[in-house]
């Protein structure tokens, strides 16, 4: 997607001064996506993130080729499901929040990392 | 000829379409998984799983369904829109590793690596399997030798360690040989079916023996280019890296009908729908199309087979979507012939050539106009959909669409076609 930016506003009533200050167009691909061929966008279902400013229908900007942070949000395979969810760091090692306590994100379990999330896609006005 | 100092790798994703599948299916990882050709006719990719309980490659969808049903095997209609994006993110990464790339398929290429030092090209290949993988959720092999015929070989014994690479560029004459000797001579890249049972006649079984034929006697008996294939597997490299796409000169659109269609408008919308997609396809290559064919027939497993055929040399060489359309109208209708069930139409471009090549002529007024609509239709559906403009033609009850039961849905490049995950 392009949108021009225009650096000048434009006022009405005579010739646009502003069309001579056209400079580029934002580019929201470039924004947003740093790595492009590692770069998922995936819809999320259900409010269980609300708390984490995500609901139902956002779209996440998914980055599979960086590493887990503190307070990050990524996307999890938990037990052979992929969900999103907040990550927690405590000793070198990362966490996710779960109804029966905090679980141990390890490469070598069923639950392991697929991507970070790096933008959420919120739709403010339908 | 000496042996050459090139250093080519061959990578290959495993089981690429079911590996697309399994992405974003987590559940699906150390299960049998399947996907079907067009119309779901025949098994096209196999998961380790599934080649184990003796699915065969190319077998009938309904001969596997007993192995299918006993073993729960997951089935999946071809994505091409998924395979396309996962093959273009994996190229892309290449890109980043080598200068030099054959794309030699959706799911291959060769790289020319023949600048690294020897000593680091198997953590090199180590490594860009390790990226792949992680970015793209892709397992690939990869092989690398001192020619592409080696380098095939490599990978298939890359295939089946576990790690996934395997290099002849550090290794010893005798550990390269010991591995031809274990590798059955029909399976060495260009030996075909007839030409395996013309060695295996002559107790030529493996590629060591086959590497040690007498030349003199292969391009005698054979062609140059198994010659070639031979000196290959010494080492001498005879198949250079084909970095530069070479022009086509045809392009083919044609597809099965999900049941069959007896009347024209059905099958006009078919054609016409099949001719935009070519359009669309030359363009995107730059190139324009002198002559076009409409074809259409009936199954040839039922009585009354027909295949009818009709040939069109268009008076100005042309990409244009109407002009293209207007042509194969007419050809389908003077061959269509009314009381058949036809079960296949499609279209074919030929006499491609690139667009410059042809320079302006009486007509080139008219046709500027109707270039630059195609150039807005194009763009309109890069940017919100295929299909969003087209010809009123190629409106109708799509009775011609394939069979996709058991497709995915999922296309990574597209956001309204977006993969979801679940809050929780």
């Amino acid at each position: 997607m392009k949108i021009p930016l225009v650096l000048q506003k434009v006022s009405a009533g005579f010739p646009s001064p502003a069309t001579d200050y056209v400079q580029d167009e934002i580019d929201l691909n470039s924004e947003l996506i740093k790595n492009a061929p590692a770069t998922f966008v995936i819809r999320v279902q259900g409010n269980s993130m609300n708390d984490h400013k995500i609901s139902n229908g956002d779209l996440l900007v998914v980055d599979r080729s960086l590493h887990l942070s503190k307070n990050c949000i990524a996307i999890i395979n938990f037990n052979n499901e992929l969900v999103v969810k907040h990550i927690i760091k405590q000793q070198q090692h990362f966490y996710i929040n779960h109804t029966t306590g905090k679980i141990l994100i390890d490469e070598h379990s069923d639950i392991n990392v697929w991507g970070v999330v790096t933008y959420i896609i919120h739709a403010t006005y339908k | 000829m000496q042996p050459t100092n090139n250093i080519i790798a061959l990578v290959d994703c495993n089981s690429f379409y079911v590996s697309c599948e399994r992405l974003f299916r987590p559940d699906l990882k150390r299960k049998p998984v399947v996907v079907l050709s067009n119309n779901d006719g025949c098994i096209i990719s196999r998961s380790n799983e599934a080649k184990q309980i003796g699915i065969k490659m190319g077998e009938p969808l309904f001969k596997a369904k007993p192995l299918i049903d006993k073993y729960k095997v997951s089935v999946f209609s071809s994505n091409y829109e998924l395979y396309g994006d996962l093959s273009r993110r994996v190229m892309k990464i290449l890109q980043q590793f080598a200068s030099n790339i054959e794309f030699y398929s959706i799911d291959e290429a060769f790289l020319d690596l023949s600048n690294m030092n020897m000593s680091s090209v198997h953590e090199y290949i180590a490594h860009i399997r390790k990226i792949i993988l992680q970015w793209t959720g892709i397992p690939v092999s990869i092989g690398a030798a001192t020619t592409k015929t080696l380098a095939k070989v490599a990978n298939h014994i890359a295939k089946k360690n576990n790690i996934g690479v395997e290099e002849f560029i550090s290794k010893d004459q005798e550990y390269i040989d010991q591995a031809l000797q274990t590798f059955p001579v029909e399976e060495v890249w260009g030996i075909g079916r007839q030409l395996s049972k013309f060695f295996r006649n002559g107790n030529i079984m493996n590629a060591y023996q086959l590497k040690h034929v007498d030349n003199y006697w292969i391009r005698k008996n054979r062609t140059v280019m198994v010659a070639k294939t031979v000196h290959e597997l010494n080492g001498i490299s005879c198949f250079p890296l084909n970095v530069i796409p070479t022009l086509r000169k045809n392009c083919c659109v044609s597809r099965s009908f999900g049941k069959t269609i007896t009347n024209l408008p059905d099958l006009m919308e078919a054609v016409v729908n099949h001719c935009i997609t070519a359009a669309e396809r030359i363009r995107s290559e730059g190139l324009i199309a002198k002559s076009l064919y409409v074809f259409i027939k009936t199954s040839r497993f039922k009585s009354n087979y027909i295949s009818r055929v009709q040939q069109v040399d268009l008076p100005i060489a042309t990409n244009n979507t109407m002009e293209l359309v207007h042509a194969a109208s007419r050809a389908l209708e003077s061959i269509y012939v009314a009381g058949y069930n036809y079960s296949k139409a499609g279209i074919l471009l030929s006499n491609l050539k690139p667009k410059d090549e042809y320079a302006d002529n009486l007509f080139s007024h008219i046709r500027k106009p109707l270039d630059t609509v195609m150039n807005v239709m194009d763009e309109a559906n890069n940017r919100f959909g295929k299909g969003a403009i087209t010809l009123a033609a190629a409106r109708g009850k799509h009775h011609y669409r394939i069979r996709r039961g058991h497709s995915s849905r999922i296309d990574t490049s597209y956001i309204a076609m977006a993969p979801t995950v679940r809050a929780f």
